[in-house]
């Protein structure tokens, strides 16, 4: 039915067989629970939460504050929502670590969707567009910093838009001036879950300008659930929220476009079978606990435990920037968050001594502990290490190199021309290969000793630089490395699609780094030009392209605020090819690197025997506590596949032409046949074994 | 040749976890510095231009590490074509010093230098802006372990509070440029023997 996931038909009945009429009004608008009850926890003002910052005094009474303040700003004012926020302190309690988050900032939800629902007429419009626009319109300057999509640029470029604009301007949500007290003042400052929505990438003003129109999307998504919901009989109350709809090529459309964000905690734990796993270690997690308290009383746990220091020092600097992870200066016990994220990390340290502790892992655990309790989260942390990135946090982090090495064939099979930065082609220019050569400094040597295969899959034992960055978007599942939004975004597909989908979106961050590399590369042209000498694009040596790309990618995916710019334009764009990429190919390419670097063992370069062999026996131990759920899941991902092969067949010709353009390159994306492409090679190095 | 690197410095920041390498490789770039820096997973770099002696100009590359000990395997690829290390510790941590002896091999051993006895170190003792009365390192011992890596400059440094930070990336910037230049030096007659095998393999790769 539904054609194409990046055209999303809008509240037009005809695709979920619910005839109501797509209107935003009140009556449909889910109020989210002031507080997550997803814990069975007292319920707490979600922008509270854990921290006193906000339960300060308010601005309630300020006269001034009307004039001062236009939309936005008088939405997170509305006086109804005072009371909450001064009721706050009662209703911090010591747990307040499972605590989170008012979603959608309760009656700034219904009052600012009301007003949507009068402006925006939200009749059936191709959601993309609908979105593109709202958000062209409202932040023009926005995106073009973006220049995400030269797309928006042309919007940007239509007449109306700018007559948009200037309205735009002229009711600037967001004073900059100081505000009226701090309360106010620190309340705005942060987004939904705790976060601060500035960041060194992101201006408070883009954030809210941005979120402005991503909350109505988040709001029409809810819609869209709860009408699922109900047609399955299961319950869309978010205090009750257990239980969802068996997969389907449906239910995974709708992960896809984001779960609600009330409702991810439990979506996560029932989509990575988190019960099951729980069910069978009953008990686990309380003994942890009460083993932490005795190691607590030991004199020399520091030598004894060495992870708890570094776990410790870590403690502070994972959501720094995240109110619940904040100690006041006034506070002197630390925030509840801390304390859970310390248990959770110690725990799993002596759960699984071969893991112990790897930094990255406090990023996951972090972000768990926003939307799960304790208990969960740690299953979950379990689940991810060993399920979603078996061995990537591994004393030696084989499982890092083999999942970079599994990239690095893709990027090669998918995206010839970023591959081109990494490893450069011979043919076209032998100046850099030389260039290469040379700066791999002293490495030469090796070249004597190695067999024509060793040279041609190097790049798989020997991983290039730009693996170092690459590598922590894995570790950490992309928590810190792009915006909270699109991470979150992110974990709900990995759970519900698997991790192969760390790699769809990995690709589809490079494959938007094109852009950023074409914009550096036409100004490199011309500052370099005369250094060079050489009229070729890729005239610089590889070793500076490399560092180029690495460059754009430590940072410009900070940038990236809207998920949709990178989930529906790119990651599941029906003629990007690696939109076919699917679990069963990703396992087997693991499989293939894993064979190729134990090959190669001799040749590597970081190769601890020692620490090698934890690996494998770890593994094997983690398979053991998780196979059922493998298989689920395997079985699961299998069925997703073969449905969603059809799928791309089926829509894509209704897709016009060109639908990718607007972002700065255009490249003709023929079926590249990744299986046949694997086989033969699997097939080439089986011969050579033989 | 001359435009090999274009005169680019790659330095390499070295320490335990939390002994502060992102935050001087923040104040040195940027001049700034905050609480808020998330522990660095992987490999971050920035890029600053340098001016040494004040008559040569140079792009540093200065390259953050994740201090835990396991992602050394990871770095070992940017380890290499390093003109500088720096070696961190903090004052106020005593294991961060006695492994400072442990980085530097590390960084030996994956770097594949030349000439490991010339190879330029600095080792930077940092936050030093803390109270007397936490600092657990002395000044002594660190002139000590300076000297017994083989005289290498030691400065003690406050990223907080920008103590001393221009100065030791000065000399670090002036180390790298020597490296840099010697090893472009040297470089010369390993290439002339690389080429060969290279063009081999084109040849046979080749298919165009």
């Amino acid at each position: 039915m539904q054609r194409d996931q990046s055209r999303i038909s809008y509240g037009g009945g005809k695709n979920n067989g619910l005839a109501k009429p797509p209107t935003l009004g009140p009556r449909l608008i889910p109020r989210s629970p002031s507080v997550p009850s997803l814990h069975g926890e007292k319920s707490f003002n979600s922008l509270n939460m854990s921290d006193p910052v906000l339960n300060r005094p308010i601005y309630k009474e300020n006269p001034s504050k009307e004039s001062r303040i236009s939309n936005i700003g008088k939405a997170f004012l509305e006086p109804e929502y005072t009371p909450d926020i001064q009721a706050s302190p009662s209703t911090i309690g010591g747990n307040s670590n499972l605590s989170v988050i008012d979603m959608y900032a309760d009656d700034m939800e219904s009052q600012l969707a009301s007003e949507e629902s009068e402006e925006l007429h939200p009749t059936t419009i191709n959601e993309t567009n609908e979105t593109s626009n709202t958000s062209s319109k409202l932040v023009p300057k926005f995106m073009n910093r973006l220049s995400l999509s030269t797309s928006s640029h042309d919007r940007n470029a239509d007449t109306d838009d700018d007559d948009d604009e200037n309205i735009y301007q002229q009711n600037q949500p967001i004073p900059k001036s100081p505000r009226i007290n701090i309360s106010s003042k620190d309340a705005e400052h942060f987004d939904r879950y705790g976060f601060k929505k500035q960041s060194t990438y992101i201006t408070e003003q883009e954030y809210d300008i941005w979120w402005r129109e991503y909350f109505q999307y988040c709001i029409r998504r809810k819609n869209k659930w709860i009408q699922l919901m109900e047609k399955n009989d299961l319950s869309a109350n978010d205090e009750s929220v257990r239980r969802f709809p068996p997969k389907s090529e449906k239910l995974k459309r709708y992960v896809r476009k984001g779960i609600p964000a009330e409702w991810r905690g439990n979506a996560w734990w029932y989509f990575a079978n988190g019960q099951q796993l729980l069910d069978e270690n009953t008990g686990t997690y309380p003994q942890l606990l009460l083993k932490i308290d005795h190691i607590e009383t030991l004199p020399d746990k520091e030598n004894k435990y060495p992870d708890l220091e570094i776990i410790e020092r870590d403690l502070n600097r994972t959501f720094p920037d995240n109110i619940h992870f904040q100690r006041e200066s006034f506070q002197t016990d630390e925030p509840e968050m801390i304390k859970s994220l310390r248990r959770v990390l110690v725990a799993f340290s002596l759960y699984n001594p071969k893991i112990g502790y790897c930094q990255s892992m406090n990023f996951l655990a972090g972000l768990l502990l926003l939307f799960l309790d304790e208990e969960k989260s740690f299953w979950m942390l379990v689940l991810l290490t060993s399920k979603y990135l078996p061995g990537v946090h591994n004393v030696n982090l084989e499982g890092v190199n083999i999942d970079q090495g599994v990239l690095m064939l893709c990027v090669k099979e998918y995206l010839p021309e970023i591959w081109e930065y990494i490893i450069p082609s011979n043919k076209h220019n032998n100046k850099n290969n030389l260039n290469k050569l040379m700066n791999s400094g002293f490495s030469s040597n090796h070249h004597n000793t190695r067999s024509q295969e060793s040279n041609k899959n190097e790049f798989l034992f020997k991983l290039p630089p730009v693996t170092l960055c690459t590598a922590s978007w894995f570790m950490s599942c992309f928590v810190g490395v792009l915006p909270i939004e699109v991470s979150l975004r992110i974990w709900d597909c990995l759970f519900y699609e698997g991790s192969h989908f760390l790699f769809k979106v990995s690709l589809g961050i490079l494959k938007l780094s094109e852009g950023e590399l074409l914009k550096s590369k036409h100004y490199d042209s011309i500052t370099h030009y005369s250094l060079n000498g050489n009229q070729n694009k890729k005239s610089m040596n590889p070793e500076e392209n490399e560092m180029e790309l690495f460059q754009i990618l430590q940072s410009f995916p900070k940038r990236l605020l809207n998920p949709n710019d990178i989930f529906e334009k790119i990651i599941f764009k029906k003629r990007i090819t690696f939109n076919n990429l699917d679990q069963e190919e990703i396992d087997r390419c693991r499989q293939y690197v894993t064979d190729q670097r134990q090959k190669n063992k001799p040749l590597a370069d970081t190769k601890k025997s020692s620490s090698h062999t934890n690996i494998n026996n770890n593994q094997s131990s983690d398979n053991s506590v998780i196979s059922n759920h493998s298989d689920t899941n395997y079985r699961n991902n299998n069925i997703h596949k073969f449905r969603s092969v059809k799928h791309t067949n089926s829509s894509e010709e209704h897709l016009p032409a060109g639908t990718t353009e607007g972002y700065g390159f255009k490249r003709s994306i023929t079926s590249v046949n990744w299986n046949s492409g694997l086989k033969q090679k699997v097939r080439q190095i089986r011969g050579k074994k033989d | 040749m001359s435009t090999r690197k274009k005169n680019i410095l790659k330095v390499i920041i070295l320490g335990d976890s939390g002994v502060g390498k992102t935050s001087l490789m923040h104040r040195y770039v940027n001049d700034k510095y905050s609480q808020q820096y998330k522990a660095t997973i992987g490999a971050d770099f920035l890029t600053k231009e340098v001016n040494i002696d004040s008559d040569k100009v140079a792009t540093m590359q200065v390259w953050d590490t994740a201090g835990q000990e396991r992602f050394q395997s990871l770095g070992v690829a940017f380890y290499r074509g390093a003109d500088c290390c720096v070696l961190v510790y903090d004052v106020t941590n005593t294991k961060s010093f006695q492994n400072i002896k442990s980085w530097r091999d590390e960084f030996l051993v994956h770097a594949n230098v030349s000439t490991p006895e010339t190879f330029p170190f600095v080792l930077l003792g940092n936050k030093i802006d803390t109270d007397d009365s936490k600092k657990v390192v002395t000044n002594k011992a660190a002139q000590e372990l300076a000297a017994s890596l083989g005289n290498i400059p030691l400065f003690f440094t406050s990223a907080k509070t920008a103590i001393n930070v221009d100065t030791a990336f000065q000399e670090i910037a002036r180390s790298a440029l020597q490296q840099n230049q010697n090893d472009a030096d040297s470089f010369e007659d390993d290439f002339n023997d690389a080429i060969n095998i290279q063009l081999d393999n084109d040849t046979n790769s080749c298919s165009c």
